[in-house]
């Protein structure tokens, strides 16, 4: 080979993973760079945020972003219909400004469904399951079982791998009000953090995986729990920064809440400073809590009318809230977004993801992602015959659970799923450049 | 002709040519920057080996783009595989960061959604695996292969042989 090896890796951080793939099958030295841990972890630490979906809760699907970012000529493939919006200044905050511009609907319908590039991969699991979130390339995910204790599991759904965890102690679904989980690669370690609901009171149960030097750990009881009850669904994407976020129904002092995960201690985040009294907060509807560009993000509705994101630029700095952009949501054009409060998640470069009603098939749900910088909503659709989708954000990652995480084997078993065809999905097939 | 401690440096290409070229742009040469900081005297003329003029002269529409804030509008496209590959190992020779960082995309981006086989031939390298390892690595990542904007594989043919 006419190329130093370092050059060549130097070129296949630049692939994106489905040529990155492929190149296991080039030759025993491509191979070897691909399966190499350090490269591996080069190529996630530049990795785009994709998306996985679990559908039928029990069928797992990776879709991957593609790393090179082709301006719009996307109308070309698949089915996809765009939609401007009237879309607002983001330092203003009031509707009715000059500064506001109508743009003129488009809609394009393609009726040729040209199956483009499947670059996404599924996986069968073989239990009825939930999505938790996702951190750092792992994703959380819990048996849904209304009756039983709560079992979670840790997947990598690029690789198919499951992990099993030990139970925890804990109660049925119906008393569970916030789960969430972070994984810290540094320490091949993960948190898993349950809130639940006993006697009316808030019990705080964790689990944190064996760390390196020995030492069994599994699920205890965290005392000094805030008694802020957690909003159900207020978290779309909550490991940021080694912590997790919630919202709960307390006051504006402790409206947004977060678990450190190296302290393993509850702390209130402050809400941006136009949060003044109580009465503002009765205006708003459906707070949410994630992450926008790495930092953490509140997502709500104003009156009705106004969907609002801010971003809190610098972490714990309360003055440091910005507004990141406005919808107005009657140019949702139309569509009913369900839970329009509540993005999926925002990608790279700060496009927001949402779940809605599909217009070309009814009673079926399609993915929408809506520029702030050009205004532009793009549905795809992802309907068909799936029903119960659940969508988050994650960035996928090849390397193997055994590497990212300490396993012990008497608590955990890593097993392998059995790949699903693509097509009984009921995917249509898209081009992923329409993910922006 | 020596070369007065001005702002130009001059480097000879392998196939003999002088260029002058500006001390800035010399020190985006890692490689070129460090001869001249090692020695004392005087240079005359720094020899940089396996870069030829044609290099040169690509090397300097980018610093002159870049210069400019223009990088963007740099182009490679007009030059094949081979050449391009030519050109990446003389900027790699050089250790020239950015320019070496656009051509490496460059590779990736013409590598994108090429076939096994064009990979193999574009680096020279001869597929090691026996047909069964083969087999079995495209069996488990069957889903990358698939999709109509990626070149089908000519060697599949003769794997079957």
């Amino acid at each position: 080979m006419d190329i130093p090896i370092h050059v060549l890796f130097d070129i296949m951080l630049k692939l994106p993973a489905v040529s990155l793939v492929r190149c296991y099958s080039v030759c025993s030295k491509f191979k070897s760079i691909v399966s190499d841990y350090s490269f591996q972890l080069s190529y996630f630490s530049k990795a785009p945020i994709s998306i996985v979906v679990l559908s039928d809760r029990h069928r797992i699907t990776c879709i991957d972003s593609s790393q090179n970012l082709n301006p719009i000529h996307s109308s070309d493939h698949g089915s996809s219909s765009s939609c401007m919006a009237m879309r607002l200044q983001p330092n203003s905050n009031n509707t009715s400004d000059s500064s506001s511009k109508r743009i003129k609907t488009i809609h394009h319908h393609h009726h040729h469904q040209q199956p483009s590039s499947s670059k996404f991969v599924s996986f069968h699991i073989h239990k009825r399951m939930n999505l938790i979130n996702s951190s750092n390339g792992l994703l959380c995910l819990r048996g849904s079982n209304p009756h039983s204790q709560s079992h979670y599991y840790i997947c990598n759904p690029l690789l198919g791998e499951l992990l099993n965890i030990p139970p925890a102690p804990s109660a049925p679904d119906r008393n569970l009000c916030f789960s969430a989980f972070g994984f810290d690669p540094k320490t091949k370690t993960f948190k898993i953090l349950q809130l639940v609901s006993k006697s009316n009171k808030l019990v705080a149960e964790l689990y944190q995986s064996p760390p390196h030097s020995g030492g069994v750990k599994t699920w205890s009881v965290i005392s000094d729990v805030p008694s802020a009850k957690p909003k159900p669904n207020s978290s779309f994407d909550p490991s940021l920064n080694d912590a997790l976020h919630w919202v709960t129904d307390g006051a504006i002092s402790e409206l947004i809440y977060s678990f450190d995960l190296n302290s393993n201690k509850f702390k209130s985040i402050p809400c941006p400073s136009h949060f003044v009294d109580d009465e503002y907060v009765s205006n708003i509807s459906g707070m949410s809590v994630g992450v926008l560009k790495g930092c953490l993000c509140l997502c709500y509705v104003v009156e009705g009318k106004r969907f609002e994101t801010w971003s809190m630029d610098k972490y714990g700095v309360k003055e440091s809230w910005r507004m990141a952009f406005s919808i107005d949501i009657k140019s949702y054009c139309g569509w009913s977004p369900q839970d329009k409060h509540r993005p999926i998640g925002f990608n790279t470069c700060g496009d927001m993801w949402l779940m809605a009603d599909s217009i070309s098939q009814s009673s079926s749900q399609c993915l929408v992602s809506f520029s702030p910088e050009t205004g532009v909503f793009r549905h795809i659709d992802i309907g068909g015959n799936a029903s119960n989708i659940q969508v988050i954000p994650q960035v996928l990652s090849y390397v193997s659970i055994k590497h990212m995480v300490n396993i012990r084997r008497k608590q955990h078993q890593l097993q392998k799923l059995s790949s699903a065809q693509n097509y009984a999905l009921g995917f249509n097939l898209f081009v992923l450049e329409n993910f922006r | 002709m020596a070369s007065s401690s001005s702002n130009l440096i001059s480097l000879k290409t392998s196939d003999g040519t002088v260029f002058k070229v500006e001390r800035a742009l010399a020190k985006t040469m890692k490689t070129v920057q460090a001869i001249i900081e090692e020695a004392d005297a005087n240079i005359y003329m720094i020899p940089i080996h396996n870069v030829f003029s044609h290099h040169m002269d690509m090397i300097i529409d980018y610093y002159k783009l870049s210069v400019a804030g223009k990088s963007k509008e740099f182009s490679v496209e007009k030059l094949d595989n081979d050449e391009l590959k030519d050109f990446l190992l003389a900027v790699h020779y050089l250790n020239m960061e950015d320019l070496f960082e656009v051509l490496t995309q460059a590779v990736a981006d013409r590598l994108e959604k090429k076939s096994v086989g064009y990979v193999r031939k574009y680096f020279g390298i001869e597929n090691d695996f026996t047909p069964e390892e083969y087999a079995a690595i495209r069996k488990k990542n069957d889903w990358a292969f698939k999709g109509d904007d990626i070149e089908p594989e000519e060697d599949e043919e003769k794997q079957e042989e």
